[in-house]
């Protein structure tokens, strides 16, 4: 084969293998955007998924809005424009505050990231083992729990009805604040979401939690209070998109389930304890989307 | 052990560059140096951070002695006291004096800890129970209000500095307030709340340059002085007001475990406390008063080692910038808790690498004093000049930094005119109600569900 004839069969596949291409390569085209402000865990994991797709081959666009209204605004703006947020029903509680909507629904919603279970922990010092935590849920009438005040009210108060007693939320700003107010005495327990800083935090005595199973010595409170209805609450995280035909959608939710199921995000998982998405298929859309109305 | 060394080098460096630009501080130095930190081990992490925060303090306050502007809230009464020195043609000495100060009461912060360690952790918890929060900021309320001045005009500058602190969404209790009155429809950023940086800006620091519009230095008494460079004339300096020096100390290492507002509180409380003093003594110099500045600047720095104490001790953070450092040390895998930093030693280490720091801070800062008189040959309009056209860049940048852009400059565009009419008020009030705000507010509302649970 000529020169020139190489030459033509070579420009002849870079020309067909460009055009056929080249859909491909603008479907990998991604933003992932950061609903909340640096420094915390929300944007940190926007930033490992952002990292994730960019090693996955795709091209990646990180979008800092920070806040819901500018998430918001950038989407009034930019309708068409692929756009994708790790997102939770707890933060979408916390916007929906500000009156800042971004609902959730089946054209939406891309895939189950996680799902954070809840714990319920005492201070150490004053009850060190299950059993002296479970004397005062027999002998006092009432009992005051710290928590941060995006939990949701109907949790603490069917926790309340379960057990015949008066149960009172002692509210405070940030998880940091109401792990101080509970080893300070402000309350008799701590409820919230159980992380790798919670579970090492050995001024706490963690002993329940949400969970289907028993974790590090923590039991089910379904086992505890059979009765408590919201015993399995806690916390769904998942992607949610903007500007995404369905086509593209069921490509990029293939890629998000290969990149959550590697190592980074795996060990992610299970040193916070929460139970990944691919061990959550069973939980549709519509179970998510109740969640995130527990506060409407 | 020469990585550590290099760490705190550049912890060090990265501090002072923090405390140089205004509105920058620790968190923001802290996320800039993020990508460096990820392969540091724990005590490495804990040092880089503790140089970050303690040189900070150092070069804030030179730059709130010489242009007027704080660095945070901290600085407030650097601005306050040490620009009124320097417009005496004292910025050396109030320079100086805030820099051994801040070396005196990072010492004696560390001597407090150590005699308290046995009982430590049960002190610090017993200090969070929210009785005892609240009892703490009443008292540094009615301190602010009723400690000097006209008592009135004071009750309704901390009012308006809440007032404007609570628009937005409260976390405790959990509500947009103000729904009726605040248009939030209009003008959604609002839920936010006003941003800190040009509330700072336009209703202290603002006010502040009108009252210095008219300076000049000429005919300043010593300004050019060759004694102002030796060392001994310095210490001798600092001596005089070693008893202001030591309240500070005390004042600090209290303040610096009330969560989110640590140092800020610290340096206001111990000014507040020193000025009082310095009136009832007639001692207090209205034109710059070395005690009260000197008084902030050490309290500042106790309380910027005693705020690390419920992190290290309890594994809970009290400021932004310890959430983030602790965010990135349990992304390394370590823990911080009694058993990893007191019990295996680590903390004795930190304190001797804390101690390091602050001289390396202290030998920094102090070649600064010397180059101040370099200002003085600068037109004092062309300094202001200077001063407005950065404040006026870093709340655009600072709100650049969230998308949020239009908003600090249009709060900034808000306020600035009040800030200029209340020019002849203690405006530093309305500053320290704004931050004391939601603290107050949710130590009140949390106390009254605890009494009726």
């Amino acid at each position: 084969m000529s020169y020139l004839k190489i030459r033509k069969l070579l420009t002849a596949v870079c020309i067909v293998s460009s055009v056929t291409l080249l859909p491909v390569l603008q479907a990998k085209e991604i933003n992932v955007m950061a609903v909340m402000p640096e420094g915390g865990n929300t944007y940190r994991q926007a930033q490992m998924l952002a990292d994730s797709l960019t090693k996955t081959g795709y091209k990646v666009n990180f979008v800092k809005t920070n806040s819901c209204v500018n998430t918001k605004h950038f989407f009034e703006n930019n309708p068409q424009t692929p756009a994708i947020y790790l997102f939770t029903d707890l933060l979408y509680n916390e916007f929906l505050a500000t009156e800042c909507d971004l609902p959730l629904t089946k054209d939406n919603f891309v895939t189950t990231v996680n799902f954070r279970i809840n714990a319920l922990c005492s201070a150490a010092a004053i009850h060190p083992d299950a059993d002296s935590a479970m004397s005062l849920f027999k002998s006092t009438r009432s009992i005051t729990i710290a928590s941060v005040t995006s939990t949701p009210p109907s949790v603490i108060e069917s926790f309340g009805a379960a057990l015949g007693k008066k149960v009172t939320m002692v509210p405070y700003a940030k998880t940091s604040d109401s792990v101080r107010g509970v080893l300070s005495k402000d309350a008799d327990f701590w409820y919230g979401g159980l992380t790798a800083g919670i579970a090492g935090n050995e001024q706490l005595f963690c002993w329940a939690n949400t969970g289907p199973k028993t974790i590090n010595n923590m039991i089910p409170l379904k086992e505890l209070t059979p009765a408590y209805q919201q015993s399995e609450y806690g916390s769904y995280g998942y992607i949610q998109s903007n500007g995404l035909d369905a086509n593209t959608k069921k490509v990029l939710k293939q890629d998000l389930d290969a990149i959550f199921a590697d190592g980074e995000w795996s060990t992610y998982f299970s040193k916070g304890y929460m139970i990944p998405g691919d061990k959550l298929r069973h939980i549709g859309v519509d179970q998510i989307i109740k969640n995130t109305n527990l506060n409407k | 052990m020469i990585d550590t060394v290099l760490i705190m080098l550049l912890g060090t460096l990265l501090g002072i560059m923090g405390g140089l630009l205004p509105g920058i501080g620790v968190t923001v130095t802290l996320l800039l140096a993020y990508p460096f930190i990820e392969g540091f081990d724990l005590i490495q992490m804990l040092v880089f951070y503790l140089a970050i925060v303690s040189a900070s303090q150092y070069s804030g306050s030179v730059i709130a002695t010489t242009m007027g502007i704080p660095g945070d809230s901290s600085s407030l009464p650097a601005v306050t006291e040490g620009h009124a020195l320097f417009k005496r043609g004292l910025g050396q000495y109030a320079i100086s004096g805030a820099a051994i100060g801040s070396t005196f009461g990072a010492l004696v912060a560390v001597a407090i800890v150590f005699s308290i360690m046995p009982v430590a952790v049960t002190l610090i918890k017993s200090f969070y129970n929210n009785n005892v929060q609240l009892c703490v900021l009443i008292v540094s309320s009615a301190l602010i209000i009723f400690t000097y001045g006209n008592k009135v005009q004071n009750l309704m500058l901390f009012l308006f500095g809440a007032l404007l602190a609570s628009i937005g969404i409260s976390m405790v209790p959990y509500a947009v307030m103000w729904p009726d009155i605040v248009p939030y429809k209009t003008f959604p950023a609002l839920y936010q709340g006003l941003p800190l940086f040009p509330v700072i800006v336009s209703l202290f620091v603002i006010p502040t340059i009108a009252g210095s519009w008219n300076t000049t230095f000429s005919n300043l008494p010593g300004v050019f002085d060759s004694t102002h460079q030796k060392i001994t004339t310095h210490l001798a300096e600092y001596f005089k007001n070693i008893s202001s020096s030591i309240r500070g100390s005390l004042i600090g290492s209290v303040c610096g475990l009330v969560p989110h507002v640590t140092t800020v509180l610290a340096s206001n409380v111990s000014y507040i406390v020193e000025k009082k003093i310095g009136i009832r003594n007639k001692t207090y110099n209205h034109n710059g008063d070395s005690k009260s500045l000197i008084a902030a600047e050490t309290a500042n720095n106790s309380a910027g080692f005693v705020q690390l104490m419920p992190l290290l001790l309890l594994g809970v953070p009290i400021t932004t910038s310890e959430a983030i450092i602790l965010s990135m040390l349990e992304h390394n895998s370590f823990l911080v808790n009694y058993t990893t930093t007191i019990g295996s030693g680590l903390f004795n280490q930190l304190v001797l690498w804390f101690v390091a720091i602050n001289f390396l801070a202290f030998l920094f800062a102090w070649p600064m004093a010397k180059h101040v008189q370099l200002l003085y040959k600068v037109p004092y309009r062309y300094i202001i000049a200077i001063i407005v056209a950065t404040l006026f860049f870093m709340v655009w940048y600072l709100g650049a930094r969230s998308h949020n852009e239009i908003y600090y400059l249009l709060t900034f565009a808000a306020l600035a005119p009040v800030g200029y009419m209340l020019r002849n008020t203690n405006t530093i009030i309305i500053i320290l109600a704004f931050v004391l705000q939601d603290k107050l507010l949710a130590a009140i509302v949390r106390a009254s569900i605890i009494w009726t649970s």
